[in-house]
């Protein structure tokens, strides 16, 4: 409730006249307007309704999503009854879900598996992420070197009657927030990671070794 | 107080606290690690380091036994012990521009992440693997026996990467203890 300043070519003070209008506006009126005024712009926003999810664009099997750690692709997704050479060692009734991507680290410094947690997930219940290798030399758990690609199978614990082959499997590639430790912590890590892309491809069945 | 005073006053306030900001150490500086400067084949002593880079290669192919892998590797040869506990070769980075590059871990006979004795040298290599379209002219070496190198010694070495001529292929050279 703003009054419009008088001119200040008036004979009277503007400044009287100022303080006579504002005299006149009525105060106590003021939470009740701002009540509604706050009411008004929530009920803009849809009130309290659940805000709709911003839609995650969907990827092609093999194209590279770039996000501030890591720039991937994810290219085949296979299902095993065990992948020691990835590290992944299921128990009794899981099996083996592993994901072949292409990954290079698009950040300044070495960054392995604690990034891929924060990146990569798969929409399977109960499965748990166990461990990643390179394709090439089966390096477990790798650093990826700045600006160095490489390819690497992900691997989850999934319980065995969650897939079969011939399913379809979908991956949430996120972007994770870099955080840098102040005070008491120390060093950097990533952290918060923010689902940005999504891609859907069927699983492939090896029942013996890869 | 004259007015030419204050304002004299005035500016060498604004100029003195800006000397301050300039002067004052970022915030890790605390804990910033000791730096021993050293060049090739020359020793450098820390702390609980003691480590002579002697030689700096470049290949397109680095081998280690039976493992080999292409791209555009730096092997660095090295002698390295701890000096006065068991120690790990934990910390090896090579600094490039604003990027940072560990040594590789692919490479099972390197010195990285093997342990160190007090006053017992170990000699061997470590790799580092490089992006292929690098156009750098130079590099800095560091190593320590700790993974944290807060507060520890940090052996330092410039590495002249557009100096070092690029083979073919470079070997890791066997991980052994030095025979006096």
């Amino acid at each position: 409730m703003t009054t419009p300043e008088p001119p200040a070519r008036r004979r009277a003070s503007p400044f009287s006249r100022l303080r006579a209008a504002a005299d006149r506006v009525p105060t106590k009126w003021f939470a009740a307007i701002g009540t509604g005024l706050f009411l008004a712009a929530t009920a803009a926003f849809g009130g309290l309704a659940t805000a709709a999810a911003e839609p995650v664009p969907e990827l092609e099997v093999g194209e590279t999503h770039t996000g501030p750690l890591y720039a991937l692709s994810v290219d085949r997704a296979f299902l095993f009854d065990e992948l020691a050479e990835a590290g992944a060692y299921p128990a009794e009734g899981q099996r083996v879900l592993a994901l072949r991507i292409t990954v290079e680290n698009v950040w300044t410094s070495p960054e392995g598996f604690s990034g891929m947690r924060e990146t990569l997930s798969v929409a399977v219940p109960g499965a748990e992420l166990t461990s990643m290798a390179r394709i090439d030399d089966a390096t477990t758990n790798p650093r990826l070197q700045p600006g160095v690609p490489a390819e690497l199978a992900v691997a989850w614990l999934v319980p065995d009657d969650a897939l079969a082959g011939g399913d379809e499997v979908t991956v949430t590639v996120s972007d994770p927030t870099l955080r840098t430790g102040q005070a008491v912590t120390s060093g950097q890590w990533w952290d918060d990671p923010v689902p940005s892309a999504r891609v859907t491809l069927p699983v492939e069945y090896r029942p013996g070794d890869e | 107080m004259k007015r030419w005073l204050s304002w004299t006053l005035g500016v060498v306030f604004v100029v003195g606290a800006w000397l301050v900001a300039l002067a004052t150490p970022p915030e890790d500086a605390r804990e910033a690690p000791f730096t021993v400067t050293a060049s090739v084949g020359e020793e450098a002593t820390g702390r609980d380091i003691v480590a002579t880079v002697e030689g700096l290669r470049r290949a397109d192919t680095v081998t280690d036994g039976a493992w080999s892998a292409e791209g555009n590797w730096l092997v660095v040869d090295l002698s390295i012990s701890s000096r006065v506990s068991p120690r790990t070769l934990a910390h090896a980075t090579l600094q490039i521009g604003d990027r940072t590059f560990a040594a590789t871990e692919r490479a099972d006979g390197s010195l990285y992440q093997q342990g160190l004795t007090a006053g017992v040298p170990r000699s061997g290599s470590i790799a580092f693997e490089l992006p292929a379209d690098l156009d750098a002219e130079t590099a800095v070496l560091r190593l320590a026996t700790l993974s944290d190198v807060r507060l520890d010694s940090v052996v330092e070495a410039a590495v002249p990467l557009s100096e070092i001529e690029r083979s073919g292929e470079a070997e890791l050279r066997p991980r052994e203890w030095a025979r006096p």
